[in-house]
């Protein structure tokens, strides 16, 4: 096909020599690629958005709701972190294969397999086992990128978390082990800290 | 619950520092003394041992009767 289509284009410029025609055909192909991947960043930032994130009723109507209000979404300084900020990594490889994944969603879309408040409840310790299995395998790197123990002032922390800051940097233990439900219900059922995990 | 600072320590059905809730309700359910023993616990800052550790348990933020009798209500409905 490309061998027909270079033929084809000897032929319309019989006077261009092989190389005006090579580069031409190079400069057309980097101007595809160049548009193809700025497609596709403004896609993958688009998916990014909480707007976005709450496009179906199952997930504006359960655990957005359920994130209103909470420390995340409305505080003192009014720094939020929004559904991508906690559930999609910042690194590119493993943003892309967390992207992949959440195709597959589509068909739970389709299927309504939480298509009702009841269906929803019945999933929920499923899914967030899946999110805390993910969590705990990167070490809670999306906490991680705001909040980070070596910048944490201990002296302002209650003596309440400090200790337990310190026992889980002695254990290594992560942030989602003791910090799950603080944005969205919790679920009925065994939590992070039970989960048995390779790292 | 949330405002007092409860789910820090204590959670539904899973494992944190404190026994979940489900826990709880069934340890006190059904019991004469039930809902005054949680009462009490809830309002006074006893001692509980976290770990092995010693440590006072914080109460709830409210005063308001009504309000604690709920969270009672709440955690024995578990």
């Amino acid at each position: 096909m490309i061998r027909q289509w270079w033929q084809r284009l000897q032929q319309r410029c019989a006077t261009c020599s092989r190389v005006t025609l090579g580069l031409g055909a190079l400069g057309i192909a980097l101007v595809v690629a160049a548009v193809l991947l700025a497609a596709g960043a403004a896609g993958l930032a688009w998916t990014n958005t909480e707007a976005f994130c709450i496009g179906c009723h199952e997930m504006r109507d359960n655990v957005y709701a359920e994130y209103k209000g909470t420390i995340h979404d409305k505080n003192r300084s009014g720094v939020r972190a929004v559904c991508s900020d906690c559930h999609v990594p910042r690194e590119p490889v493993a943003m892309l294969v967390r992207k992949v994944g959440a195709t597959f969603e589509i068909w739970g879309k389709i299927t309504g397999v939480i298509d009702t408040k009841e269906k929803f409840e019945k999933h929920r310790h499923t899914m967030a086992v899946r999110e805390w299995t993910r969590m705990k395998k990167n070490n809670s790197q999306e906490c991680r990128n705001c909040h980070h123990f070596e910048a944490m002032d201990t002296e302002k922390q209650s003596e309440k978390s400090r200790t337990r800051h310190e026992r889980a940097k002695a254990e290594g233990t992560t942030c989602i082990d003791c910090h799950f439900g603080i944005a969205h219900g919790e679920p009925d059922g065994p939590g992070p800290k039970e989960l048995k995990i390779a790292k | 619950m949330k405002k007092s600072g409860c789910n820090k320590c204590h959670s539904l059905s899973a494992k944190k520092e404190g026994p979940p809730y489900k826990e709880t309700a069934a340890k006190y359910k059904g019991k004469a003394d039930g809902e005054a023993s949680l009462y009490k616990h809830l309002t006074t800052n006893p001692k509980v041992k976290v770990e092995g550790k010693e440590e006072l348990h914080d109460g709830l933020k409210t005063k308001n009767d009504a309000d604690i009798k709920n969270v009672i209500a709440y955690i024995l409905s578990r």
